[in-house]
Order: structure tokens, then sequence, then C-alpha cells
């Protein structure tokens, strides 16, 4: 038996995964600050034919089968669309970082690009899901907008660099982040993401830059997912003929063999 | 793939109840003292294959794990406040709130109702009531020999009536605000009730702690600007149809993976 089947088997299901992380990019194209995934795959060799596991080395054997297998996701950080949504408690951030969020249920720290938020009964600034946003400092405090007249949201300025102004008094700043590598993230659902030991510790974001009254929006491009959609079909039908194709060889041989 | 499936099946019931607001919105374009809700999403959970920093069975450190998504949720309906356009009526009973603030009423049940709609009437005992039949609160009592009703920006309702010459105060009109409006509980008959997430109402003269000032003869109108709720349909339209074309992929892909074994 050859091993060929399997390699065409292994390209399957590698559009298999892609289809998956394609329909979930299109699942939300309408969730604020969502970051479209693309699945990454590389070629990995089996040890059939003894040590000679790159093709580099490998003039003298003549047997030595390629799999795909996902070697990672990567992540598109680019910056998705601005909405204008005049709401004073949308904010955007314009370069590479995050508001920090305190995830209620469990107190875990978690970092988002989605800026659509709301005051709650305590007038602390929450997440559109009621997770509180961290104010800059070292302590996890919510970032309270206190010392305001009810229902006067219209007094609230948030300046470029996440500085909070009520009734023109300074009251705290937004805690903004980044980190060495945006890759390393993890991803949380809730438009979250967490550290890793990749991604390193959050470090303050300098380079960054708020916007009041604008929303960023999901950065998945219809378009793109489309093409995608179309392109893994084929790929996959051209990956089945190859399996039967194999399997007629393999059948040819078996009756041969056999008689 | 079969995982894509419920995935993209979570997209189109996303975009479905983004579709009912949109329609509610649209209902309610003429709606006196209406507020326009929006559906908010976000992802819902990642399936870890392998996480970034751990490592791999040959001794390298994996830079990027691996995570598939299961698709979208929604996370909230929400209220949005701001002020609708102003139409005059010329009705000396009508009343328009400029800026922050909510009318009460007293509910059926005893309890106290929000509403910015300021179309009131009078009932048979003179009390200015909603259409409804809901009294506003503090209750307001207009002498039935009334010539002329005047109310003033700051809430002061003040009469003249038959045969004299100078008005009378009958009562002043109170504003409630909410410190988070968007947790008000939608009721219908364009009415809120209070929640745990809107926290209590504040009352105060209208004018006075960043409460808006009334407009007699005036009443607001919807907030619903229909270019923007058909723009918000094209795009949910747009992306239900996207997920169906993933859903028809994951078909198409199943249905070849079927035809392998003749």
């Amino acid at each position: 038996m050859n091993h060929e089947i399997y390699t065409a088997l292994s390209g399957a299901l590698a559009n298999d995964r892609r289809q998956e992380v394609t329909a979930n990019n299109l699942a939300n194209i309408n969730s604020g600050g969502f970051r479209r995934d693309v699945p990454l795959f590389a070629t990995v060799y089996d040890q059939v034919s003894g040590n000679n596991r790159s093709p580099e080395n490998s003039q003298d054997v003549l047997e030595h089968n390629a799999f795909a297998v996902q070697s990672g996701s990567w992540i598109d950080f680019q910056t998705g669309a601005m909405q204008d949504t005049g709401n004073p408690l949308d904010m955007a951030l314009d370069g590479e970082g995050f508001f920090v969020v305190k995830r209620a249920t469990d107190g875990k720290i978690y970092y988002t690009r989605d800026g659509h938020f709301r005051l709650n009964q305590e007038r602390e600034l929450v997440a559109i899901n009621g997770d509180q946003v961290m104010a800059a400092g070292e302590d996890d405090v919510p970032l309270v907008l206190a010392g305001e007249t009810p229902g006067a949201l219209r007094d609230l300025k948030i300046g470029k660099l996440g500085d909070v102004m009520v009734d023109g008094q300074p009251i705290g700043a937004l805690r903004l982040v980044t980190f060495a590598d945006l890759q390393g993230l993890e991803k949380l659902g809730d438009a979250g993401f967490v550290e890793s030991s990749v991604s390193g510790p959050p470090e303050p974001a300098d380079q960054l830059l708020v916007s009041q009254g604008v929303r960023e929006l999901s950065n998945v491009n219809v378009l793109e997912e489309m093409v995608s959609l179309i392109e893994i079909a084929r790929q996959y039908q051209a990956q089945q003929k190859v399996i039967i194709g194999i399997d007629e060889i393999n059948k040819l041989i078996a009756n041969g063999v056999s008689g | 793939m079969i995982r894509g499936l419920f995935t993209s099946s979570t997209g189109m019931t996303a975009q479905q109840l983004n579709i009912d607001v949109i329609a509610n919105n649209l209902a309610n374009v003429n709606t006196t003292g209406f507020k326009k809700s929006r559906a908010d999403f976000q992802d819902l959970m990642y399936q870890t294959m392998s996480r970034a920093g751990t490592t791999s069975a040959t001794g390298e450190e994996i830079p990027t794990g691996v995570q598939v998504g299961l698709g979208t949720k929604p996370v909230a309906v929400y209220k949005v406040f701001t002020q609708g356009n102003y139409q005059e009526t010329g009705n000396e009973l009508d009343m328009a709130i400029e800026g922050d603030g909510f009318f009460q009423v007293l509910l059926s049940d005893g309890t106290t109702g929000y509403s910015r709609a300021g179309a009131y009437k009078l009932d048979s005992t003179g009390n200015m009531v909603t259409s409804d039949g809901y009294a506003l609160q503090p209750a307001i009592n207009i002498p039935s020999d009334t010539t002329q009703i005047t109310i003033t920006a700051d809430g002061t309702v003040s009469v003249i009536q038959a045969g004299q010459t100078t008005s009378t105060t009958v009562g002043n009109i109170e504003l409630a605000s909410f410190s988070n409006p968007s947790g008000l509980d939608a009721t219908g008959r364009n009415l809120f009730r209070e929640t745990d997430a809107s926290g209590n109402a504040t009352t105060g003269t209208p004018g006075a702690d960043g409460l808006g000032t009334l407009s007699q003869g005036f009443l607001e109108m919807s907030n619903v600007t229909v270019v923007e709720e058909m723009v918000n349909m094209i795009v949910g339209q747009r992306a239900y149809e996207a997920n169906s074309k993933s859903i028809q992929t994951c078909d198409e892909m199943l249905q070849t993976a079927n035809t392998l074994k003749r």
C-alpha cells in the first residue's frame, strides 16, 4: 500500500479547518472589534524513509510522504472599519493596543478593541457585556465617572491619550496596553484577548490614540472570505479526485496481485 | 466542517435578530417619543487545539496557538437615547423635553413609568394623563373653567380661569433621570420601567442638574432615521446571505466527501 492517499487526506482536512475558520469570520461580520483568523499550515514529512526528514538531504531516498498540518493560527490585527456613532461612550483605538477589561464572573483581566462602553448603576464604565473597564494605574480598579450631574453625559470628554474629563475636571484615564508579540495573544470570546508566554506581559501603549464617539467594527472583509469559500470548496473537490485516483490505482494493484 | 455548519447558523440567527430590531425601529418611525434599539454582537467562544507558548513534540515552542471560533452571539439589545426631532403641534398640553430626562406617570399597578412622549390629555376630573390614561406624576389638575394653560421651561403649570386676568399656578412638572438610561426596561406604550441596571430615578426640576427643559406646544418625534435603518438593513441582509453561503459551501464539501465512497 502506498501512503499518498493520506497526503491527499491531510490536504482535505486542512481545507476542512479553513472552512470552519471562514465560517467563524463570517459569523462575526457584525461583532464590534472582532479580529479575523487565518489558519496557517505547514508541510510535515513522515519518517518512513529513515532519518531523512527534509527534502534537501533526501536525494537518495525514493519514498517520503508529505502531509499538510495546521501549524498555527494568525490573527489579523488590521484595524476594522470605523463607525461614527456620536455616542460619547463609544471609543475607538487608532494604533496597536487594547482597552483593559475585568470579567465580572471570575475577575479575569482581558483585553479588547471593542470600545462600545456604557455606564452601570455605580457609574462605572463597563463593556457592553457588563464587564468593568480598568482605569490607568497598577491596580485593577474600574474607571468611575463620578462627580457628574445625573444624565449629563454630553460633558464627558475623552482625550486623545485616554484621559477622561467630566464637567471639565480630569477624573482619571483609561488603561491602554499593547504586547511585544500580538500573535501570541489568545482569543477568549466576548471580543476579548488574553496574554500568553509568547505575547509577553501587557505594556503601556504610548503610541495609541483614542477617538471618542467612534466605534471600531469587525475587520472581516466579506469579499475576501467569499473568495476563500469558493477556493476551499474547489480545492476540496480536487483533493477528493486525488483520493479517488489513488484508490483506482490501489484497486488495479490489488486486482493484479490477486489474479 | 460540521462545526462550521453550526458556526454559520449562529451567524444567521444573529442577523435575524438584527433585522427584527431594525423592523421594530422602522415600524416606530412615527411614534412620539420612541427611542430606537440596536442589537450588539460579540464572538462566542473558542476551541483551543494548541496553546501559544507550549512545547511541541519535537521540543520547539509553539509561537501561535490554534484556536477555532464557534460563531457569534447577541450580547445586548439596547436603546439609543439620542434626541428625536421636534414637531410643533400648537396643542397647549403637548410638551417636548429638550435634553435628558423622562416624564413620570402612575401606572395601574401603582408603580412609576417613565416616558419621553409628552402628548398629554385631560381626564374627566381634569387631571393630566397620557393617551393611555396614566396620570402624570406629580399629579396636575386643571380646573374646568380654565381658558389658557401655560407651561414654562422649568415645568411650572399655570392657568388663567374664566373671568380672571391673572394666572394661578396649579403644579410643577418634575423630570426623572437615570445613571444608565440604556438599562431601562421598555414595556411598550411609550413607557420605560426602572431596573437594577438603570439605577434608581433621580427627580428634579426641568433645567436643573443636567435635566432638559420643557417646550410647550411641541412633541418629540421618534429618533429613528430611515436612511440609517435602511443601511443597517442592507448590512444585516448581506451578512445573513454571507453566512448562508458558508453553510452552502459546507454542504457542498460534505457532499464531496460522501462521493468518496462509491
